[in-house]
C-alpha cells in the first residue's frame, strides 16, 4: 500500500460539542490544520478516500447460497411501521425415517436409545465347550445354528459399542461396568465356539484316543477272572512268586508267551496296534 | 420422504467368505448430517469395500459414496503408569450415505436409571474435598470463630447467644446448667 498522505486519510472534522473546542490544542496539529485550511481532496474513482466505500451494494447477498439480506440493505419496499416485510417460511421438511431400517440393530429390540444399567446385567453365564456340545446332541443342531449364534454375538458386541460411545457423549452416568461384563461374557461364548470347533477338527484322532481310553489295557491280554482267596495266611516261602493281578496266572513253564514278542517279521503289528501306538505318543506327548 | 433409489451401478462384492468375523462396529451420532448419512467408527485394517460388504450382509443396507477418516490419538499416559508416554492406536471413522434415510431414537425422558445426579453430586463432594467452595468455609470459619473466643478469651458466650448459635437443636444430656431443653 503506498504511502497515502494523513491530510487525504482524515475526514473533515467539525469540533461538535464544547469540550473537543476546549481541548482542540491537545489534538494533533494537522486536524488544526484541517479546519484552517480545507485542502481539496482529489474525488477520482481510484482516489484513496472512496476506496472507503465499498460500491458494491449488493455484496454477499445470495438467493442460491440462502444468505439473507444484508444487515443494511436498501430495497425498493421500504421499513413502515404500517407494512411489515414478510419474511419467507422455513421450508424445513422434516424426515420420518425408516422403520424397517437395518441400522435398527445398533440398538435395544425396543427401540430405544440406551439399556439401562439394571437390564444391562441381566444375562447368565457364558456358553461352554461342553454346554455347546450337549446343546448341539440334544437339539440335533448343525454348523448353521453355530454360525447364527455367532454372528448374533457379533451384532450384539457392535450393539454395546455403539451404546457405549452414546453413554459417553451424554455422559449418563452409571453403565460402563455393566457394558463391560456383558462385552466379556459374550467375548468368552464366541471362544467357547471357536474351541469346539477346534475339537471338532481333531476329531479323527479323537476316536483314536477315545477308544484306546475306553480300554487302557487293550495290548495286555485280557485278564481271567480271579478268585479271591478266603482268608489265607500269607505262607512265606523260598521261591515265592508276586503275582500281578492283570497278567495271566503264573506259568510254571520257561517260555514266554508269544504275545511277549511284537512287532518281528513273523508277528508285525495290527493296525490297531499301529494306531494306538501313535495315540499313546500324542497322548502322552512322546 | 420416500427412500432414495439408487441408479448407479452396483459394484460386486469380493469373493472371498469370512464366517467367523472378529471386529466390531459402532454407530455414531450425526447430528450435523442428514439422515441419509451414517457414521461408524471401524477396525483401523478396515476398507470402503469392507463396510459396504458388512453392510450389506450383515444389516442390510445398501450404501455408497462412502468417506473414511483416521484420527491421530493424542499422546497420553496413564493413572497406573503416569510420564510413560505412549500414543494409543489411531482410530478409524468411515460416514456412509445410505438409500432409506434413518432417524435416531430420541432421548430417555428420565436419566434416574443411569444416576447421572448421583453422579453429579458424588463429584460435586469429591471437588469439594479439595477445593471447598466460598460458602462452606465461611461456615467452618464461624465455627472456629466461636470456639476460639471460649477459649482464648476464657469467656464462655452467653446462653442465649449459645442457644441462638447451636448446630444440634436437641438436648441429648439431661445436665442442670442448661435451663432450656428442646
Amino acid at each position: 500500500m503506498p504511502a497515502i498522505p494523513l491530510s487525504r486519510v482524515l475526514r473533515p472534522h467539525r469540533p461538535s460539542t464544547q469540550a473537543e473546542y476546549v481541548f482542540s490544542f491537545l489534538v494533533p496539529s494537522v486536524q488544526h490544520s484541517r479546519t484552517a485550511s480545507r485542502s481539496p481532496v482529489a474525488c477520482f474513482s481510484t482516489s484513496p478516500a472512496l476506496w472507503k466505500r465499498d460500491n458494491n451494494k449488493n455484496r454477499g447477498l445470495s438467493v442460491l447460497r440462502h444468505t439473507g439480506l444484508r444487515p443494511r440493505q436498501t430495497l425498493s419496499v421500504k421499513k413502515n411501521k404500517d407494512f411489515d416485510l414478510p419474511k419467507p417460511v422455513a421450508v424445513e421438511a422434516k424426515v420420518q425415517g425408516d422403520e424397517d431400517h437395518g441400522l435398527w440393530d445398533f440398538f435395544p429390540d425396543d427401540k430405544r436409545l440406551l439399556r439401562t444399567p439394571a437390564e444391562e446385567s441381566q444375562h447368565g453365564k457364558p456358553w461352554t465347550v461342553l454346554d455347546l456340545e450337549s446343546y448341539m446332541e440334544k437339539q440335533q443342531r448343525n454348523w448353521d445354528d453355530l454360525h447364527s449364534m455367532w454372528w448374533a454375538c457379533v451384532k450384539e458386541r457392535n450393539r454395546l459399542a455403539t451404546e457405549k460411545l452414546e453413554r459417553a457423549r451424554v455422559e449418563a452416568g452409571y453403565g460402563d461396568h455393566e457394558n463391560q461384563v456383558r462385552d466379556e461374557t459374550v467375548q468368552k461364548t464366541m471362544k467357547a465356539i471357536l474351541d469346539l470347533m477346534e475339537k471338532r477338527k481333531n476329531r479323527k484322532f479323537e476316536a483314536v484316543v477315545d477308544e484306546y481310553l475306553d480300554d487302557p489295557y487293550s495290548d495286555i491280554p485280557a485278564a481271567e477272572e480271579l478268585q479271591l482267596e478266603e482268608e489265607v495266611q500269607p505262607e512265606v516261602r523260598k521261591d515265592a512268586q508276586i503275582l500281578d493281578v492283570r497278567t495271566e496266572k503264573p506259568q510254571r513253564t520257561k517260555e514266554l508267551p508269544e504275545s511277549a514278542f511284537f512287532n518281528t517279521p513273523e508277528n508285525p503289528p495290527t493296525l490297531k496296534e499301529k494306531m494306538t501306538d501313535k495315540a499313546k505318543k500324542v497322548l502322552w506327548n512322546k | 420422504m420416500g427412500s432414495v433409489e439408487i441408479a448407479k451401478k452396483v459394484i460386486g462384492f469380493g469373493s472371498k467368505r469370512i464366517h467367523l468375523p472378529k471386529f466390531t462396529i459402532a454407530l455414531m451420532r450425526t447430528p450435523g448430517l442428514s439422515p441419509y448419512h451414517a457414521r461408524f467408527e471401524v477396525p483401523l485394517n478396515f476398507s470402503k469395500f469392507d463396510i459396504k460388504d458388512y453392510l450389506y450382509h450383515a444389516y442390510n443396507v445398501k450404501c455408497f459414496n462412502i468417506r473414511s477418516y483416521v484420527k491421530l490419538q493424542p499422546v497420553r499416559d496413564t493413572f497406573a503408569q503416569p510420564r510413560h508416554m505412549f500414543r494409543p492406536d489411531s482410530k478409524k471413522y468411515m460416514t456412509v450415505e445410505m438409500e432409506r434415510p434413518f432417524v435416531w431414537p430420541a432421548d430417555p425422558e428420565d436419566w434416574e436409571p443411569w444416576g447421572r445426579e448421583d453422579q453429579e453430586k458424588r463429584e460435586k463432594e469429591a471437588m469439594e474435598q479439595f477445593n471447598p467452595s466460598h460458602g462452606r468455609r465461611r461456615e467452618a470459619m464461624e465455627k472456629l470463630k466461636v470456639q476460639a473466643e471460649e477459649i482464648l478469651r476464657k469467656r464462655k458466650l452467653s446462653l442465649a447467644s449459645w442457644t441462638k448459635a447451636r448446630p444440634e437443636k436437641l438436648v441429648q444430656a439431661n445436665e442442670p446448667k442448661y435451663k432450656l431443653k428442646v
